[in-house]
């Protein structure tokens, strides 16, 4: 029996984190290297990508910064076909990368509801996809997305990021269907108010449309949070890792919520 | 993940699912009291098991369906173990017959046991984490309780009651730290002599299990140990279903 207590229980495993320059993808991957795992950092930025990855190598941990426009197949293509070359194997892909929009429906342009959706749900279908192939002919693979509590419910102002995060937890259901065959887990979690640069702009945002100060706007929240407090990156990542972990062997086409109870308080 | 300095109460921890926590808890450190009502063997085989690999482990007899035989169980998991971090509320029963064949005094009894029990073991386990200054609840739910599994009306309407229940005492216990969760077991090995998995209707739906096979206790025991650890400290109020794609 291996115990989730294991030190380096991800030793040996190559790891693609998209959207991994900051926020939760940031907190992802550090934990995923901290676990043992190599780590591929992957961002739109490609001098987050590096900067990211150089830090995490002085912190002794093994990984490389790659950029890659995550809604465009050649690009990923081309992520996949580095990786292999470095760790001739892929084992876990966190589909983290993300954009919000926060713009009342009828205002919504088309480009921005085209862009949030070819980034949070094409952008999954995708690297799933690229990915995917690699993982079906080694016959393993785990695939964690990182969805939203707006993938479960609807926000004011969100209707492009709450469609594409509804949108990421059906993809879910039938990637975990379609890949199940090739030994591939597919899992996703719904974090709630997580102490982000994101966070911070939606609340600004809605704060303003509101005439509310930001504070009021946060303590109203937290009034609504069993817990009392917004999540932290790392809270998230924690879950990815026991999501990508043998403990969690048995688990697949399911959501996690980690928002600290905000989910049983309606409206 | 380390549930080191943690003590942990699996109720009906002797058999099946139950036996696989206790050892999984213990195994990431935690101190371990189960409970058994009739296996005194089980129990205490158990506890050897768990003493024999350098862990500290109790078996102490209990009755889901008393508040005394409760209060007085959680008292002596205090005096022997030194407090109370975990609650695992596994102790479950289950008696499959066709909806029309479901005598009153079956339904009474799962419901004592697979319902009313964890209501009792929680409120009574609450000041006891409270002194703890933090607290992990675990419900042990099903699938049956999330889809109205074949041939159990009173086990699959206990486990789903078992999810609002469970979400309740998160609600009411993250003032004082105390999360609560559930994990919903799907078709797992140890069942089967038990519950008639060998029915038509269930392998009719493990059939359509995505991983292709029934589950293994430890499988529902390392979701538990998650939920117990600190790894999940920003979640409560949810059920993790550990089903191999059975229900989703």
């Amino acid at each position: 029996m291996e115990s989730a207590a294991d030190i380096h229980q991800l030793k040996g495993k190559t790891a693609i984190v998209t959207g991994a320059a900051r926020g939760i993808g940031k907190a992802i991957a550090t934990a995923l290297a901290r676990e043992g795992a190599t780590v591929v950092v992957v961002d739109l930025n490609a001098d987050g990508a590096e900067q990211t990855a150089a830090e995490m190598r002085q912190a002794g941990f093994a990984a490389s910064g790659v950029q890659a426009d995550v809604t465009q197949k050649q690009s990923v293509d081309r992520l996949v076909q580095e990786t292999l070359s470095r760790t001739g194997r892929i084992d876990i892909l966190v589909n983290n990368a993300g954009v919000v929009s926060n713009t009342p429906i009828l205002d919504l342009s088309e480009e921005e509801w085209d862009r949030t959706l070819a980034v949070n749900l094409r952008g999954v279908f995708v690297c799933s996809q690229c990915v995917g192939r690699v993982m079906a002919s080694q016959r393993s693979g785990r695939i964690v997305n990182i969805a939203s509590l707006a993938g479960k419910v609807g926000a004011p102002g969100q209707a492009a990021y709450c469609a594409s995060k509804h949108g990421v937890l059906g993809l879910t259901k039938v990637l975990a269907i379609d890949l199940a065959q090739f030994g591939i887990n597919v899992n996703a979690i719904c974090p709630g108010n997580t102490e982000t640069e994101m966070m911070r702009y939606v609340f600004t945002k809605r704060a303003e449309s509101r005439g509310q100060t930001f504070d009021d706007l946060a303590q109203g929240i937290l009034a609504k949070t069993p817990l009392g407090r917004f999540g932290q990156p790392d809270d998230v990542a924690q879950v990815a890792i026991f999501l990508v972990s043998p403990a969690s062997a048995y688990v697949t086409g399911q959501t996690i919520d980690v928002d600290g109870g905000r989910s049983i308080n309606l409206s | 993940m380390s549930l080191h300095g943690k003590i942990a109460m699996i109720t009906g921890g002797g058999r099946g699912i139950g036996r696989a926590i206790s050892l999984a808890l213990a195994k990431d450190g935690a101190a371990v009291a189960l409970t058994y009502r009739e296996q005194r063997a089980a129990a205490e085989d158990v506890v050897g098991q768990i003493e024999r690999d350098g862990g500290r482990a109790a078996a102490i007899p209990m009755d889901v369906r008393s508040r005394e035989s409760i209060r007085a169980a959680i008292g002596q998991v205090e005096a022997i173990l030194g407090g109370l971090d975990i609650l695992v509320n596994n102790a479950g029963a289950n008696k499959p017959a066709d909806f029309d064949q479901i005598a009153e005094t079956d339904w009474e009894e799962i419901m004592a046991v697979n319902l009313k029990g964890p209501f009792l073991c929680a409120q009574e386990a609450l000041p006891a984490l409270r002194r703890r200054g933090s607290g992990s609840i675990v419900n042990i739910g099903s699938v049956s309780g999330q889809y109205g599994g074949p041939r159990t009306a009173h086990y699959a309407a206990s486990k789903a009651g078992l999810i609002s229940l469970g979400q309740v005492i998160a609600r009411f216990g993250a003032k004082d730290n105390i999360r609560c969760n559930t994990v919903a077991a799907g078709l797992i090995e140890s069942e089967m002599a038990a519950t008639g998995l060998q029915s038509e209707a269930v392998k009719r739906v493990a059939a359509g299990i995505l991983l292709g096979r029934l589950g293994t206790p430890d499988e529902v025991a390392r979701a538990v140990v998650f939920l117990a650890s600190d790894s999940s400290s920003y979640i409560t109020a949810q059920t993790i279903n550990v089903n191999g794609g059975l229900y989703f």
